[in-house]
């Protein structure tokens, strides 16, 4: 006789996410991660001393974490469906009883989580080199929250970005790096400095918002922290749609 | 329990079934065909991976895309190699059968049977991306047969396996079909088939050519060498031995550095032959890693029987 009973949504999504933990830690990406997160710290480490102007730590801290903040989803998550279309394992999943989209949830909830531990750890220890070399302002301001804030910015920003590489990867799989690379260097990189309309659609430009916020800089055009809050979940939920899309439509390539 | 009415699929301009009506019941059926004729289409409509472009696809009388009740009772074996390679065999099929409605502890004894069943218990703590394309074929089948379905696809499930292994699934698909579990065996290997059923779907260029007693079929195929090809350490000794014994009627050793050890040879007596060349290389010392067909006698048999149906038509349509 088949299995006793239908399994649950949880079940389906509690086990996508286990095979997504295997594959995320027991590959060589895994390790490549801690390293890069281990760099902001290093830095940190070595520019910290007392006198150092807020600005410039601010900056050290802007320039390690926000680019780790695209590229290691990126590194992850642009794979993380493409290559179950690839490789066809997602055939093995779709041929259980359990809905389609399960495969991305489980996924991406393993791997967002994963690496919010990783990019929390990491900040935390920023914060305490920093401390240890005279607080800087922005994240000792009792006022505004510093650390709560990079935090919260950190968090949304790695959803929007691990959602942003799924959905990559899903809709390009041959070249699902190249597609969010692209991304990162088009939209990121270049419109999302430039104060378009177009910036809305730029995840680093929401982050820097809300992390930068804290400071209490409110430059005319410049949307509000909980605007950019809502943008950076707002993004994260069409990224997410767009791979549950792709995938819940893909049919086995087949040479017929 | 498998039914398929006037069904099509079309991908993109190039139609990989043709309107296809179809009924398989109980017991062990074979989908045989050369490749490119619409095997791997079929398997991936009843199980639920495509949706037909036209025409209705039922298993255990329902439509089975999207269908949980129906996906529960099914259990697939593709003809892909991909498997998640990060890991073990066991943790594989145990999930398997845990989105199949185990729970954690039952789907765990489940897998580890499943593995033992199909010769892996001593492998199943090894991550299939250490496994060899033989024993990552019994794990795809282990996960297929690990929550015991009522129905079975198997989509090539020999290809790639040693003759010992081959011997072993050939025994375990008797087993299940006698145990009157409903299974769809493709294959582009008439020999294969024919050890498992005698019941046959042919099917060529996405149509069903004919359905039934394989005995049909096997007398048109013995006016052709049947080929077969085989990759082991010492081709030319084999090769000799074969040729002195009568096996073959003609050899070919591949002098490409891509494929080393392998040969093709032709043969008028084939299941002499599939028997004989095991025992040959034993004897020898002959370590063989591969044994399997070409397919281009059965090939060259599905031209002539699309040319007499055809021929029939014209007739007809003369005759008309």
């Amino acid at each position: 006789m088949p299995a006793p009973s239908r399994p649950s949504v949880f079940t389906g999504i509690a086990v996508v996410a286990r095979i997504a933990l295997a594959r995320l830690t027991r590959g060589k990406a895994f390790y490549v991660s801690i390293g890069l997160l281990i760099l902001p710290i290093a830095i940190a480490t070595m520019v910290k001393r007392p006198g150092t102007s807020d600005a410039f730590q601010i900056s050290i801290l802007a320039l390690t974490l926000q680019p780790l903040i695209l590229f290691i989803p990126a590194l992850h998550c642009a794979g993380m469906l493409a290559d179950e279309l690839d490789d066809r394992t997602y055939t093995y999943l779709f041929t259980h009883p359990i809905p389609r989209w399960t495969l991305v949830a489980g996924k991406l909830l393993t791997t967002y989580l994963v690496l919010l531990v990783g990019f929390t750890l990491s900040v935390l220890a920023q914060y305490q080199v920093f401390k240890s070399g005279g607080m800087p302002r922005f994240l000792d301001d009792g006022r505004n929250y510093g650390l709560p804030r990079v935090l919260v910015a950190t968090s949304i920003g790695l959803l929007g970005s691990c959602c942003l590489a799924a959905a990559a990867g899903a809709v390009f799989p041959r070249r699902p790096f190249a597609a969010v690379f692209a991304w990162i260097l088009g939209v990121e990189f270049i419109i999302g400095n430039i104060p378009t309309v177009l910036a809305r659609v730029s995840l680093g430009s929401h982050i820097r918002r809300v992390a930068w916020g804290l400071i209490g800089e409110q430059k005319v055009g410049m949307p509000s922290v909980s605007t950019s809050t809502l943008r950076l979940l707002e993004l994260a939920a069409l990224f997410l749609a767009i791979g549950i899309w792709r995938l819940s439509r893909a049919e086995y390539r087949s040479e017929v | 329990m498998i039914d398929l009415a006037h069904c099509s699929k079309w991908y993109g301009v190039v139609i990989g079934l043709n309107d296809v009506t179809l009924s398989v019941g109980p017991g062990v059926t074979g989908l045989l065909g050369p490749n490119g004729a619409g095997k791997s289409t079929m398997m991936k409509l009843v199980t639920g991976l495509m949706r037909a472009s036209q025409g209705d696809v039922k298993v255990l009388g329902e439509h089975v895309y999207g269908n949980r009740d129906v996906l529960r009772r099914i259990g697939y074996c593709p003809e892909h190699e991909g498997v998640y390679t990060e890991l073990t065999a066991l943790e594989f099929v145990t999930a398997m059968a845990r989105i199949s409605g185990y729970h954690a502890a039952a789907a765990r004894k489940r897998a580890e049977e499943a593995l033992e069943r199909l010769d892996l218990t001593s492998a199943m703590h090894r991550r299939l991306g250490g496994f060899s394309k033989g024993m990552r074929q019994r794990t795809k089948l282990a996960q297929a047969l690990v929550h015991d379905p009522d129905v079975l696809f198997l989509d090539e499930p020999l290809t790639g396996t040693d003759p010992i292994a081959r011997a072993q699934i050939q025994a375990l698909l008797e087993e299940l079909g006698r145990a009157g579990k409903t299974i769809l065996v493709s294959s582009h290997v008439l020999h294969e088939v024919e050890r498992l059923t005698q019941e046959i779907v042919l099917i060529y260029r996405g149509r069903v050519l004919a359905e039934g007693n394989i005995y049909k079929i096997r007398e048109l195929i013995d006016h052709h060498p049947h080929r077969v090809r085989v990759d082991c350490d010492r081709p030319h000794e084999l090769a000799g031995a074969l040729m002195t014994a009568g096996l073959a009627v003609r050899v070919e050793v591949s002098a490409a550095s891509a494929a080393p050890g392998r040969m093709i040879i032709e043969t008028l007596t084939p299941d002499t032959a599939y028997d004989s060349i095991p025992a040959f290389a034993l004897d020898r010392g002959i370590h063989i890693t591969e044994l399997s067909s070409p397919d281009n006698n059965l090939e060259a048999v599905f031209r002539y029987l699309t040319e007499r149906v055809a021929g029939a038509r014209t007739t007809a349509l003369e005759d008309a």
